[in-house]
């Protein structure tokens, strides 16, 4: 494709803020199917039908555009242009099939009226008319989950009430705030739905009362109290069926969709998942409690009945007869969604929640979760967040014996309430991990951030304020990196509303903002930010990704400034970026770059496991070309699907050597059920669906993601944070213990000395044949993790099966030295300091996570 | 107004011919159109109206009422539905009845109903500024960091559509600012001289007026007769409140309601137009009205 083929694929994502952000020397690579193409808008049907008269008896088709088109190509006869096709709405696609140059179509409704298209010869030096694809996009016609959850009400109720001073400075004083906000919208609409206040009630149209009885229902599912959302939301149906009909059918899916969250609650699936909830459920395995089930599968069929077509009650549907254990048979044919359509192309063994058996009880809403040493116990401790503003982080102390305690009283953490992630980092050097907790996301309502001192024997000091970093802003990312090799962390927060801040270290417990000096203190809606050093020169470049806008890709020019080159390098990102992560996905020694696709549409998602056409923007994955730009492999390593990604994380499932990842999904809607999903890397040709095999398709929110060995066995199982964005969508822990699978494996436990102390940014290789005495290497970076996960600092190293004559190299970023290491042997722990010749190795001892609790 | 003389005169032409067919008994059609104009001297109402099958195109025309509690309700920008009955000789408008906007599409159902849960939460329902009142007066920002006046503009017609620039549904704010792109070219000789065009933001801490530039370009829009404003966010929310316009933000995206105003000469509102279920040819039609 040409390089204006790849400017309009660009374009026709949707704004078109985005063209002036793309640089039109960027090099296409990108090999998609395109057409070149004039067009002609009209904006009626009878319009179209004279126009098309005209174009049949001969007329000029650029004359005729240049006369009659309402569409901004009119000017210039209508060109377009060459497009490429997988970007055009699948209607636009579907009648230009087909299609051969010279010949036109019929009249095709668009949003902006009706269209028609004439194929043209290709012409390589044709420039297309910028912004002229807005109304083609394939991006914009989506259908978003339906928000059924009272996450926008309890919000707007926040934002709207008057708060007392500094009520975002103070843990305690937000929530105490976000309760009262909701306490008083409830009474006030309560009080205007009083039968006292009937003459005032009258006086309103019926659908406003329709949509307070709905609105008082969202708050109640907002709270988790479903059956008041049931009787207020069957209120609201009422007024529907009486005067407003056209609501009726939106009633009817939130009817579902409340009986079948209640259904999930009242079964105690949330507390308790189990075998429950993994996508697709197995046969027979049925609630115990069925009622509110099967109302709701009445619901959504009387829906269904009306408009048989909707893909996203379609889903519920089916999800409704999995919790009654009456799927795929009961589900009447037209609706099903066959097994097929979930089934894995690959075993990777079944994995097995072991969090209730290790005493991992966390239930709460979104959040993070860190898992690191954090009291030099040799032993991984786990700590969450939750976006609750009355929700306490949770420390989980590790016992040794493959269960955990929950200390965050003695952690002095439980006064810490709120933030959606928590990023680790050891901001003083000294060898413990302090923890960064951000709060705001998706809030629009700045709050402080809490940075968390640890004191290094598992309590901790909130020293916010001391380090200059309590100035509020709405944020659920950070990265911690030494951006001027000088030994100490430097911190960068992506912010939602307002700049970017880049915190440089200044060595005695404080930072100084230098963002704006720095150059990266652009404003967006940043969802994810991550540092890697994509062009291996030593110093940490930075990665913003927004949604609504293009990302940024900031590079570090060695003197504490940096340049955007995002369009320049390839990696605009998509309109809709969330986590974000720099990993070498293909062992080659250079960062490639993976960037979330948050288009929140059951519907879209639905399509893809129906093998149907799509016309959501989905994730990238850009391989590094080693010149300072990307390729997008998207397509060709498989990741172009629907997937919903919130959290989600990398690491090696089955010890190859080679990174998988974990995606968790959903939005804050209880329709927002979409599955986690896990993709198994081969080799970095492709990434393969292996979540029904493996058993880790949790239905629920899934946020923060950490791969990590927990009992020391010698493979990376999978923590999940599970939980929405409601009270009433609080969710238990999932960890995913790895089933294990016979490879070899090292870890490195590197420690700085000139570099900081944590080894942020020390880059790994290790060299290893396999029996047949074929030689490879694996590459990985300290600190390198999702924006919306962690990781602990130690890396872990699969290195496939019979592995031998393992050899280690290792550059540090501050001394910008190398060390090399022969031999060190396999399946052990190998903890090596900044500059010494040697290293130490030793084995840890295994345990069983559940220890003596386990059930067999 | 060329275009709408003629398509004026192919109305008589064609109530004529139905006269010369000799039909003897009144034929009733259904219409939906928009309410242009009220004259209740002369018991008539003028409507942009869709298009009647088998009958006539899409069209302004003034209808006659018999009876004038038929106007009663009505208002320029009004959405009607009726029943036009033609008799031999004449033609009159009956069982006249505003469409009230009751889009149950999520995204602007949600908006009115946070704008109905919040205005009653902090004990007050607010009520945009009425049809013949002064607009209260506004400065905001536009594309090019210009401070824009409404009261600068007094003297012309001032038409305004909300939008925000990550917008992803085509059928909301993709729609209502192509209106303006499409009527930019119809209404050429008007607009600047005693037309203005304003496309307002409900997300200004992201639409920037560099934001806004790269966006407008999309209809390459005469920068001095159509300005793309921004503002404070106190100053925007101010707006959107004199004109009923109800944005929140969710999830990245923003739930709003549509909305399109027209503001007369003298600076008073002819019309706030609910929805996107018109025509840019029936707007195009308000906005001669307003202009004659």
């Amino acid at each position: 494709m040409s390089a204006t083929g790849r400017l309009l694929a660009v374009a026709a994502l949707g704004a078109a803020v985005w063209l002036a952000r793309i640089d039109r020397t960027v090099v296409a690579q990108d090999a998609a199917p395109a057409i070149t193409l004039r067009m002609i808008v009209v904006t009626t049907a009878d319009a179209a039908q004279r126009v098309l008269g005209r174009l049949k008896a001969g007329e000029n088709f650029a004359v005729v555009a240049r006369n009659e088109s309402t569409a901004p190509s009119a000017e210039n006869g209508g060109w377009l242009g060459k497009l490429p096709l997988a970007q055009l709405r699948p209607e636009v696609r579907q009648a230009l099939d087909g299609l051969t140059p010279g010949r036109f179509t019929g009249a095709i409704r668009i949003p902006t009226g009706f269209a028609i298209f004439k194929m043209e010869e290709d012409e390589p030096a044709a420039e297309a008319a910028p912004g002229v694809s807005a109304a083609l996009a394939s991006s914009g016609a989506v259908r978003y989950v339906y928000d059924v959850s009272g996450f926008t009400e309890a919000r707007a109720a926040f934002a709207s009430v008057s708060k007392p001073p500094d009520w975002n400075m103070e843990p305690s004083s937000i929530c105490s705030t976000r309760n009262a906000s909701i306490a008083t919208t409830r009474a006030s609409i309560e009080a205007y739905l009083a039968p006292a206040n009937q003459a005032v009630r009258a006086a309103r149209p019926p659908i406003d009362i329709m949509q307070l009885y709905f609105g008082l229902g969202q708050l109640d599912a907002y709270e988790g109290k479903m059956d008041a959302a049931v009787a207020h939301f069957e209120d609201a149906y009422q007024i529907a069926q009486a005067s407003v009909p056209s609501g009726v059918l939106q009633l009817l899916e939130a009817l579902g969709i409340a009986h079948l969250h209640k259904s999930t609650g009242d079964n105690g699936v949330y507390e308790a998942p189990g075998e429950y909830c993994l996508l697709p459920m197995r046969p027979g395995r049925a609630y115990a409690k069925t009622e509110d089930s099967q109302r709701a599968v009445e619901y959504f069929l009387r829906y269904l009945q009306q408009k048989p077509e909707d893909l996203e009650v379609r889903w519920l549907l089916n999800l409704a007869y999995m919790t009654l254990g009456q799927y795929p048979d009961k589900v009447p044919a037209p609706y099903v969604i066959p097994p097929s359509a979930f089934r894995s192309t690959e075993d990777v063994g079944r994995f097995r929640d072991v969090a209730a058996a290790a005493g991992l009880r966390n239930f709460s809403m979104a959040g993070g979760v860190a898992v690191e040493d954090l009291r030099h116990t040799g032993r991984l401790d786990i700590v969450t967040s939750s976006m609750d503003s009355c929700g306490p982080m949770k420390y989980f102390g590790n016992n040794g014996d493959g269960t955990f305690s929950d200390r965050t009283e003695a952690a002095g953490l439980a006064n810490q309430l709120g933030g959606l992630n928590l990023v680790p980092g050891d901001y003083n050097n000294d060898g413990c991990q302090d923890l960064l907790l951000l709060r705001g996301g998706w809030e629009y309502l700045p709050q402080r951030k809490s940075l968390l001192r640890n004191n290094c024997n598992g309590t901790f000091t909130d020293v916010t304020v001391a380090a200059g970093l309590a100035v509020p802003t709405t944020t659920q990312t950070a990265v911690w990196t030494d951006i001027d090799n000088d030994g100490w962390l430097d911190l960068f927060v992506g912010n939602e509303t307002g700049a970017a801040q880049l915190f440089h270290n200044k060595r005695d417990g404080t930072f100084e903002d230098i963002a704006a000096s720095a150059g990266v203190n652009r404003s967006s809606f940043s969802k994810g930010v991550t540092a890697g050093d994509y062009d291996n020169d030593g110093y940490p470049d930075l990665y913003v990704s927004n949604y609504g806008e293009a990302n940024f890709l900031y590079h570090n020019n060695h003197n504490s400034t940096f340049t955007e080159f995002a369009a320049v390098a390839g990696v605009p990102g998509t309109p809709t970026g969330f986590a974000t992560w720099f990993f070498d996905y293909d062992n080659d020694g250079w960062e490639d770059l993976f960037v979330t696709s948050y288009v929140a549409s059951i519907d879209e998602m639905v399509r893809d496991y129906l093998g149907k056409p799509h016309n959501a923007t989905t994730a990238r994955l850009y391989r590094n070309l080693h010149d300072g730009t990307f390729r997008d492999v998207t397509a060709e390593v498989g990741l172009d699907k629907v997937m919903m990604p919130m959290g989600s994380n990398f690491g090696d499932i089955d010890n190859d050597g080679w990174l998988d990842m974990y995606l968790g999904t959903g939005q804050p809607s209880y329709v927002a059920m979409a599955g986690a999903v896990l993709l198994h890397n081969k080799e970095g040709r492709a990434f393969v669906n292996v979540t029904a095999s493996s058993g880790t398709g949790e239905l629920h929110k899934g946020h923060g993601v950490a791969f990590a060995d927990l009992d020391n066995d010698g493979d990376q199982d999978i923590l999940f944070e599970v939980g929405g964005a409601t009270r009433g969508d609080k969710h238990a822990m999932r960890v995913f213990e790895n089933p294990g699978h016979g490879n070899d494996w090292i870890d490195l436990s590197l420690k700085g000395v000139k570099s900081n102390k944590a080894a942020v940014g020390a880059r790994i290789t290790v060299t290893v044949e396999d029996a047949a005495g074929h030689q490879r290497s694996i590459h990985r970076t300290v600190g390198a993790t999702s924006s919306f996960g962690s990781a602990p600092l130690a890396q872990h190293v699969g290195l496939g099966r019979a592995a031998k004559n393992v050899d280690v190299e290792i550059w540090w970023p501050a001394s910008n030295t190398r060390q090399q290491f022969t031999n060190v042997g396999k399946n052990t722990v190998l903890t090596i300091d900044e500059l010494a010749k040697t290293f130490t190795a030793s084995t840890p001892h295994a345990v069983t996570l559940g220890g003596a609790r386990r059930t067999p | 107004m060329i275009r709408r003389a003629a398509r004026i005169a192919s109305l008589v032409v064609a109530i004529a011919v139905v006269s010369a067919r000799g039909i003897a008994a009144d034929t009733r059609y259904p219409v939906t159109g928009m309410v242009l104009t009220v004259d209740r001297a002369r018991h008539t109402f003028t409507a942009s109206i869709d298009a009647i099958p088998g009958f006539m195109d899409a069209m302004a025309m003034p209808f006659t009422v018999q009876d004038d509690a038929e106007l009663a309700a009505l208002a320029p920008g009004a959405i009607v539905e009726f029943t036009l009955v033609v008799g031999t000789s004449a033609s009159h408008a009956e069982r006249v009845h505003v469409k009230r906007y009751e889009n149950v599409e999520q995204d602007p159902l949600a908006a009115r109903r946070l704008s109905l849960v919040t205005q009653i939460a902090s004990g007050m329902l607010v009520n945009p500024v009425a049809a013949g009142a002064a607009v209260p007066d506004f400065t905001l920002i536009d594309q090019q960091r210009r401070r824009v006046t409404l009261s600068q503009f007094r003297g012309k017609v001032v038409a305004i559509n909300f939008m925000y620039t990550t917008c992803q549904l085509p059928d909301y704010c993709l729609r209502m600012v192509n209106h303006f792109g499409v009527l930019q070219k119809r209404l050429a000789s008007r607009l600047g001289r005693d037309l203005i065009f304003l496309t307002i933001t409900f997300d200004p801490a992201r639409d920037t007026p560099e934001v806004l530039t790269h966006y407008a370009a999309q209809w390459a829009p005469i920068s001095a007769s159509w300005h793309f404003l921004t503002g404070p966010e106190p100053d925007i929310r101010r707006v959107l409140g004199t004109f009923g316009v109800a944005a929140f933000p969710d999830e990245g995206l923003m739930d709003h309601s549509l909305h399109t105003i027209v503001i007369r000469r003298d600076g008073t509102l002819a019309a706030n137009v609910e929805g996107n279920q018109y025509s840019s040819d029936q707007l195009a039609d308000l906005l001669a009205a307003v202009l004659q």
